[in-house]
This record gives structure tokens, C-alpha cells and sequence, in this order.
């Protein structure tokens, strides 16, 4: 492995450039195109212009805030996810330890219950909650984009296998020492599973940002409506401005590559986590 | 302070019974080493002190008050857990606090236990560090530390040296006894190690299978074993344990060891059935008048300690250890430990001796029968 | 806590002590139960239930009708007067292209990446940086690069590769082209996704394996069949499970793109659904293609428990 010869190395190099092209080029052709006059886009598609503007320019960006409410989608994306992620880590880390430390009956039942839920699929459920929440008269509103997804089993057995993981000896520790079962799970607990929940919340806001489905059934107001939506809406909102639409789509995106650019380490192990325990 | 209880304590996880019915009181202020192989009961009776598991029966009692129903924070008991269980987040001095704080204690009165309990251990220069800073010795004079600030009613300690090295292991064994006998609190003491037992028990418990087999001052344990087990497990190496033929003839008892038969005194009672001889009980050379036995075997190792040395020979008598049932057929060897005399080569034949007044007697089922004294 | 005085209470009231006390840890667990088993309950396992009970029924949407069960007729006619076969065998042959070849292609970028290389952090975020785009914006940037006519980008890339020999084509409304098209966003999307599973899969595998391997004298091929693969056992088949199952649940960019079509040729089980429930308000025929989607799913699920528990006594 330590000295493998000059040839492979540039054999390993060249392919991977080769990849990084075919990766690359669709998001650079995004960026070129939203700085481009519009008509540009399109009809520069097919030559290097495409990815090497000879013009630059803001005004499908300044064109994604006047042609649509993109601050509202923004807004609402923002609200809906904060919620998921913000409610999500509570609740799931809550089971998850329940279920992964502390004795009481009915344990064994709710491990299999999560276990059970984890093979349904949202989208073999979108139509009876969409009823259900119907009947009820609860739709149009972020909490109803939000809430639903709150309790998710994915989290609560990556919380849960995380925390069989920790040293037992840390919690009975805390409790000779005088802590309760929730203050040893607050003070000590949560403070070691930095990684759990960092890898947790990614999970559940990668999964979220980019909800359609379910925002496309529950929702008709602009007002609450999310990014996807919006930019699916503006995708087929006359007249057809590629500019414009490639503007909406960094717009749409830079949240998320801030967020994976400042802990790039976290989203990689916490995409690769869901694999770890298989 | 206060002395602890246990009566008629029943442990069983599932189906399965870990302690059957356990009497045990430590007195005040004692320090009572808790000593078995792994998987005899000894952590599972410390941690049913703590509250961290709960009795399927029985009552514990500390300072003469029930606490089977109280959680862990209500007992006032401390415990030093085998890898420490240092909260890795907190500073030395956040985990000496902990504690305190988790009985509310206000700041100042806080912060002068944790000084008085970080001078006591040495601790004062690394107060600001995180235990992952710390080398094994410090750490484990945390764990220490974080018991001793709250002056609970027990102490607990599971195991407490075996994640140190050798050198460091005996120092420290000798602070946790000073500190011990300075501060008083009674204290339960778990190990599988008998020279800590020695060194450290005022008295000592030896357990097997969630049974208390003996309990005493370690010598008393040592010169006075109560059964076969109590018998092979303390000791190093531990002691031949034979299984003799006996004869009735005479007018006296006869036994075989070593190929000769010998004639047993008066006082030895009728129902013994094993033979039990400490490796220091032997010497080299023929035995020499009354009451003496002599052994033969081949040399198969030795090892020489510098100031003794340790020899083992095969021999055609029967030997017995203890097995998991009781008692069984051993497959090992005679050791003797010798002080004076040639070096032995392996192969050799070599001829020890022992006053029979040594031997430790035991019954059929194993439990020690004392000779009556002359 | 407020409990444990409880139990003060109890002892001195003369309960008897010599019953384990539990009652604390207990209240507490299902305490930080509760929150989780509402929302599972009320937005999983209730909805789903029902998804049972509408699909035997006849209920549309803004229908006069009174509501009855009708039995299996939706079953029956779902696979025989509705896309659903169609979409299904889309499906089907939607995970045979992709899931070999996206898992192939990640495995080579795991490879590739797993060595002692300048730059290989750049690399690897480059190749996940799709992962984290939301769908949505993906097959809208993709519908500019499927634009039809010569100037579309694809269409002039592949001119350009074949030096003129290539009819250029609208990719999205072409019959044959459409579904491929999916698959390749489908792919450029989520091979990211595979080469960091399998990346941390690589890098789990003990370098000694390896050295005692080059000791014993075999070659990189054989190191790579003996130690690389074996090693990464779980890892792909994780992977290769995770990505059949989406494979089955592709709805974003079937409905961004191609909206099922051309004549159903890109059409998919969920897209089929959605349709069927809201665009048509046959919601009880919907509701019985999530019964069967969800039967498709739990034969992959189970599938995948099997394969990871006969690993399990082997070892």
C-alpha cells in the first residue's frame, strides 16, 4: 500500500478528474447559467460559454425575489426544518435512551414497535395522514409539515444503538452520586453523545430540506409553502427564465452547502451511520 | 458511618439465581474485602448496596434502615467503579463537585470539600484538567476523591486497581488502606486479587456462587481454612490437596501419602477424607521421627524466586482442586516452596518432608475438620 | 425528584421493602417514551391502518356516492385498469440499472479514494456534494441538461464526444429515453451516498489483513477478492438494499421531470399513486397501491434481514 508506482498514482489521478468533471459540471452549469441573462442560458448550453460566461451578472437574483416570494419559501423551509431537527433530537434521544438504558416493562414491545415502523415508508402513508389530518381540518400550515415527522424511527435506533455504546459505568456513576434518572440523562448522557446528535440532526435535515411530496399535498397558501415546492412552482411559472431558475436553485442550496462546508466531518459520518449498523 | 446488612439477600437475573440467600454484616467503620473468582456474586452484592440492581428478596439494611426501595441517591453510599467511571466531560474539579452538587450544596461550602479532598489525594495541580489528561494513578485518585468528598455512610469499591500496573497497584493499594483507616467509613471492598484482600480486609469474605464461603481477619482465613475452597483459593501457589487412601488397623488410622503409610495421631477425626499441605509446609530431605511425612516425586519445574524458590514435582498420590461442582480430580502438580537446600534439576527425584501436624483436614464434602490439639 | 419522596412516603407507611423498587426508572422511561410513541402511533401506525381499511373501499374524492367496501376490487383493478403494472415494472427495472451501477460506480470512488492520495478530501466532498442537494433542484438543473435540440447540454456534449455522429434528441419526451434519463439523475444524486458508506467501510477493514494477505503471497486481485469484499460485506448490503428501496419510492424526479410520461414510460409506483389519489381523487385505488408499495418494501426489508443475519451465525 505505502509505495505504490508513479503510473498507478496518475492512473488514480486522471480518473478521478474524469469523475469530478461529470460531478462538477452539472452544479458549475447551474451557477454559470444563474449568472447569465437569461436567453443566454439555454442558448449557450451546448458550448463552453456554458460553464465560461463571457457576461456576468445579478439579476436573476435580484428577478428569484421579484418574480416569487423566495424569502417566504425561505422562511418556511427554515421554520419546518428547524422544527424537525430541533423537536426530533429531543424526542428521539428521549426514546432511543429509554429504550436503550433504563428497566420497565414494555420495553421489549417498543424496541419492536421502532423496529416495525422502520420499514414503513412515507410515502406508502402520504395519502390516509393526508386524510386523517384532513378530517381534522389540520393542513396548510408549517406545523403540519412539521410535526408528523418529528417521532422518526431511524433516529430513535441511531440513538439507540449510540447509547448501548456508551459506558454504563458513566450513568451509574451519576447515580450513586445522587442524580435522577433525568438529570443523569441531561448532565451526563447528552454531553457524550455530541456525536449521536450531530450525526442525528444531519440525518433528519437531509432528509427533510428537500421534502416535496409531502408539502405538495398538505399545502396551497405561498405563504407556507417550502423551497422544493417553490422552486417546482417557478420551474412551470410562466414566462420560462432558465436564469432566474438557476438563481432560485443556489439560493435554494447554499444553506445546506454552508451548513455541509462548516461540518463536512459530521454529515459524512452521520450519512455513513445509517450504514453502520445496517 | 454506619454498619450494613444483608439478610436473606436473593439476586436472580431472569431465571437465574446469582445469590440464593445472603447473610452478611460489616461493622462499622470496617473495611470488608469482598474476594471470589469472576462471576461469584461479589460485584452483583456491591452494586445491590449501591441500588444500581435490585433484590429479588431479602433486605438490605445500612445503619440499621431499609433501603431495598430507595434509588441509588437516597442510600448516601459512594463507589469507586473499576475503570473509574470518570465523567470525561468535566474537569477534575467539575467531577469532584458533582456529587455535592447533586445534593445541593451550596458553593462555598463545595468548594472547600473539593480543596480538602484534592490535597488529601494530590490532586490540587491538575483541578482544571480533564481525567483524559490524567495518567492512570490520577485518575484513579479522582475516582477516589469523588467518593470521599460527599463523607458518605459506605464506601464501595469495585475492582478499584485492576486497571493499574503493577508498581503503581501497590501504591496505591497502601493509600486506599491509610485513607480508609483515617476517614473510618465503612467499607465494602470487591476484588478477586487475594494479596489485596490480605494486605487491605480487616476482615475478609471469601464468595463462591453467590455463597459466602468464610469470613474473617485474613490470617484467620489463611491458617484456618473453612473448606477446600476457602483452602485452594488463597494462597500462592495454592495448597496440594490430596486425596489419600485410609486404613483402619492397629488400633489406629492409617493413611498413604507418598507411598508410605502413615499412622495418624489421635486426634484426627474419623470422616476426613482429604489432605491439605501449604507449599511453605515443606522442606527438603527425608523426615526425620514421629509425626513427620515424607513425599517423593519427580521434578518437573521450578521457579526460583531469588530468596525462595517454588518446585513442582509429580507424584502417584491422587490430588484434588476445586471444580465447579465441588470437588475433582487435579490434573496439576505438588509445589513446594523452598528456602535452603541444592538447587533441584528438572528430572531429577527429589525428597521432601512435612510435619503432619500442618495438614489441613477435610471432610467428604469438602468443609475443614480441625484436629484435635495434643 | 418529586417521586422518590414518594417512596419515602411508602416505607414509612409500611409497604413491603423487600420488593424490588423500579417505580422511579419506570415512570421515567415511559416518560421519555411518550413524545415518540404519540407521533409514531398517530402520523405511522394509525395512518397506515387505514391505508389498509380505504384500499377496500370506494372512496373518491368529492364523490356523491356512499362510502362501502367493495372487497379486493381495487387490488384487482389497480393491476388491470391503471398504470400500476407498468409503473411497477418501471420500477423494477429502474433498481436492475441503477443499484448495480450506482453501487459499482461508489465502490470504484471508494477505491479509488481509499489510498494515501493529495487531495483526497477535496475529491470526496466533490463526489458527495450531490448527495445534499435536494432532489427537487436536481432534476430541475437536469431538465436544462436534457434540453432537446443541439444546444442542449447533453445533446452537444455527446456531438461533441462523437464528432458530429450524434441525432440530437429531447431525452424527457422520448419513449425510449426518459426513464433513462431519471436514472442518470437518479445516479449523479445519490453515488455519493454509496461511496462514503463504503468508504467507511474500506477503512474499517484491518491493514493487517492485508499485510498477512501481501505476506502469503497474493496479488492486489486477490487481496481485493479475499480481504476487500468480504470485508465490506455489510457495507453492501446496506447499500445495495438502501438503494433498491429508494429505487422503489422514486417520486421527485419522475414528477419534476417527466411527470410519468411519455404513454407512462417513465412512470413509477408512487408517482402512479399520487396521481391516482390526487389528481384523479380515487383515493381508496391510491391507498391500495400503498398497500402493495409497502408489501414491495417489506419483501426487500426482509430480504435484507435475512442476508445480515446469516452473516451473523457465520461469525
Amino acid at each position: 500500500m505505502n509505495r505504490w508506482p508513479r503510473t498507478r498514482a496518475a492512473l488514480a489521478y486522471a480518473l478521478l478528474l474524469a469523475f469530478t468533471l461529470l460531478f462538477v459540471a452539472p452544479v458549475l452549469f447551474m451557477l454559470v447559467g444563474s449568472l447569465k441573462p437569461d436567453d443566454l442560458v439555454l442558448a449557450e448550453a451546448g458550448t463552453l460559454r456554458a460553464f465560461f460566461p463571457d457576461t456576468i451578472s445579478l439579476d436573476n437574483y435580484r428577478a428569484v425575489f421579484e418574480r416569487v416570494p423566495f424569502g417566504l419559501y425561505l422562511a418556511s423551509s427554515l421554520i419546518i426544518n428547524g422544527l424537525i431537527v430541533g423537536l426530533g433530537l429531543l424526542v428521539n434521544a428521549f426514546a432511543g435512551y429509554a429504550l436503550a438504558r433504563l428497566r420497565w416493562w414494555g420495553r421489549e414491545a417498543m424496541l419492536a414497535l421502532v423496529l416495525a415502523v422502520l420499514v414503513i415508508p412515507f410515502e406508502a402513508i402520504a395519502i390516509p395522514l393526508f386524510y386523517q389530518l384532513s378530517w381534522i381540518g389540520w393542513r396548510d400550515d408549517w406545523l403540519v409539515q412539521a410535526i408528523p415527522f418529528v417521532a422518526n424511527p431511524l433516529a430513535i435506533f441511531l440513538f439507540y444503538s449510540f447509547f448501548l455504546g456508551l459506558p454504563r459505568e458513566l450513568e451509574e456513576a451519576a447515580r450513586v452520586d445522587g442524580a435522577g434518572v433525568l438529570r443523569t440523562f441531561f448532565v451526563i448522557v447528552v454531553p457524550n453523545a455530541k456525536p449521536a446528535f450531530a450525526s442525528v440532526a444531519i440525518v433528519l435535515f437531509l432528509f427533510h430540506w428537500g421534502m416535496y411530496l409531502w408539502p405538495l399535498l398538505m399545502t396551497t397558501s405561498e405563504a407556507v409553502r417550502p423551497l422544493p415546492l417553490g422552486i417546482a412552482n417557478f420551474h412551470t411559472l410562466p414566462p420560462l427564465q432558465w436564469g432566474d431558475i438557476m438563481a432560485f436553485g443556489v439560493l435554494m442550496v447554499l444553506p445546506v452547502l454552508i451548513l455541509f462546508v462548516v461540518f463536512q466531518r459530521w454529515f459524512v459520518r452521520g450519512v455513513a451511520s445509517t450504514g453502520v449498523k445496517g | 458511618m454506619a454498619e450494613v446488612e444483608f439478610e436473606q439477600v436473593h439476586k436472580a437475573f431472569g431465571g437465574h439465581t446469582v445469590i440464593p440467600a445472603l447473610d452478611l454484616q460489616v461493622r462499622d467503620g470496617e473495611l470488608l474485602v469482598l474476594l471470589g473468582p469472576s462471576g461469584c456474586g461479589k460485584s452483583t452484592l456491591l452494586r445491590l448496596l449501591a441500588g444500581l440492581e435490585a433484590a429479588t428478596g431479602g433486605e438490605i439494611r445500612i445503619g440499621g434502615r431499609a433501603v431495598n426501595r430507595l434509588g441509588p441517591r437516597e442510600r448516601n453510599i459512594a463507589m469507586v467503579f473499576q475503570n473509574y467511571a470518570l465523567y470525561p466531560h468535566k474537569t477534575v474539579r467539575g467531577n469532584l463537585e458533582f456529587p455535592l452538587r447533586m445534593r445541593g450544596m451550596r458553593r462555598g461550602e463545595r468548594d472547600r470539600r473539593v480543596a480538602e479532598a484534592a490535597r488529601a489525594l494530590g490532586l490540587d495541580a491538575v483541578l482544571d484538567k480533564r481525567p483524559a489528561e490524567l495518567s492512570g494513578g490520577q485518575r484513579q485518585r479522582v475516582a477516589m476523591g469523588r467518593a470521599i468528598v460527599r463523607e458518605p455512610d459506605v464506601f464501595l469499591m469495585d475492582e478499584p486497581l485492576s486497571n493499574l500496573d503493577a508498581r503503581l497497584r501497590v501504591q496505591i493499594r497502601a493509600e486506599i488502606g491509610a485513607l480508609q483507616r483515617r476517614i473510618g467509613v465503612t467499607t465494602l471492598y470487591v476484588t478477586h486479587d487475594q494479596v489485596e484482600a490480605m494486605t487491605l480486609g480487616d476482615r475478609v469474605a471469601v464468595m463462591r456462587d453467590g455463597v459466602i464461603q468464610q469470613i474473617g481477619p485474613p490470617a484467620a482465613l489463611y491458617e484456618h481454612p473453612a473448606n477446600l475452597f476457602v483452602a485452594g483459593f488463597l494462597g500462592s501457589p495454592a495448597m496440594n490437596l490430596f486425596e489419600p487412601a485410609f486404613e483402619q488397623r492397629d488400633g489406629a488410622r492409617w493413611m498413604q501419602l507418598g507411598g508410605d503409610w502413615i499412622r495418624l495421631p489421635e486426634g484426627v477425626p474419623q470422616q476426613i477424607r482429604y489432605a491439605g499441605l501449604r507449599p511453605e509446609a515443606f522442606a527438603a530431605g527425608e523426615a526425620e521421627g514421629e509425626g513427620s511425612i515424607t513425599l517423593r516425586g519427580e521434578v518437573k519445574a521450578v521457579e526460583s524466586l531469588g530468596h525462595e524458590r517454588i518446585v513442582y514435582l509429580g507424584t502417584e498420590d491422587r490430588m484434588v482442586e476445586p471444580v465447579p461442582d465441588g470437588i475433582g480430580t487435579s490434573e496439576g502438580l505438588l509445589a513446594a516452596r523452598l528456602t535452603d537446600g541444592p538447587m533441584p534439576s528438572l528430572g531429577e527425584t527429589m525428597t521432601l518432608c512435612a510435619n503432619a501436624g500442618n495438614i489441613h483436614w477435610f471432610a467428604e464434602d469438602g468443609t475443614a475438620i480441625e484436629a484435635v490439639d495434643q | 425528584m418529586r417521586d422518590e419522596g414518594v417512596v419515602h412516603e411508602r416505607i414509612r407507611s409500611g409497604a413491603p421493602v423487600n420488593r424490588p423498587n423500579r417505580s422511579p426508572e419506570a415512570s421515567a422511561a415511559w416518560l421519555l417514551m411518550t413524545p415518540a410513541l404519540a407521533g409514531l402511533l398517530l402520523f405511522m401506525l394509525l395512518p397506515f391502518g387505514l391505508a389498509v381499511v380505504l384500499s377496500f373501499t370506494n372512496l373518491r374524492m368529492g364523490s356523491p356516492l356512499p362510502l362501502e367496501f367493495v372487497g379486493l376490487a381495487n387490488y384487482t383493478l389497480a393491476f388491470t385498469d391503471t398504470g400500476l403494472t407498468r409503473a411497477l415494472l418501471n420500477n423494477l427495472l429502474f433498481a436492475l440499472v441503477v443499484v448495480p451501477v450506482q453501487t459499482a460506480l461508489g465502490l470504484a470512488l471508494a477505491l479509488l479514494l481509499n489510498r494515501q492520495l493529495a487531495g483526497r478530501a477535496v475529491f470526496r466532498t466533490l463526489f458527495f456534494l450531490p448527495v445534499v442537494f435536494p432532489l427537487s433542484l436536481v432534476a430541475v438543473v437536469w431538465v436544462l441538461i436534457f434540453a432537446p435540440g443541439p444546444d442542449g447540454l447533453l445533446n452537444a456534449a455527446l456531438g461533441l464526444l462523437t464528432f458530429g455522429g450524434w441525432e440530437p434528441r429531447d431525452f424527457l419526451n422520448d419513449p425510449f429515453w426518459a426513464l433513462p434519463a431519471v436514472m442518470l439523475t437518479s445516479i449523479w444524486q445519490g453515488v455519493g451516498f454509496q461511496m462514503v458508506v463504503l468508504l467507511a467501510g474500506l477503512q474499517a477493514i484491518p491493514r493487517q489483513l492485508y499485510e498477512a494477505a501481501a505476506v502469503d503471497g497474493a496479488s492486489r486481485w486477490r487481496q481485493f477478492l479475499h480481504v476487500t469484499l468480504p470485508g465490506l460485506r455489510n457495507p453492501l448490503i446496506f447499500v445495495v438494499i438502501v438503494t433498491t428501496i429508494l429505487s422503489f419510492r422514486v417520486f421527485d424526479q419522475v414528477r419534476i421531470m417527466t411527470r410519468g410520461g411519455p404513454q407512462d414510460a417513465s412512470n413509477t409506483v408512487i408517482h402512479e399513486m399520487v396521481r391516482t389519489a390526487f389528481d384523479q381523487g380515487h383515493v381508496a385505488m391510491g391507498a391500495a397501491m400503498s398497500v402493495v408499495f409497502f408489501l414491495v418494501i417489506l419483501g426487500i426489508a426482509l430480504v435484507q434481514r435475512r442476508l445480515l443475519r446469516q452473516r451473523g451465525e457465520v461469525s
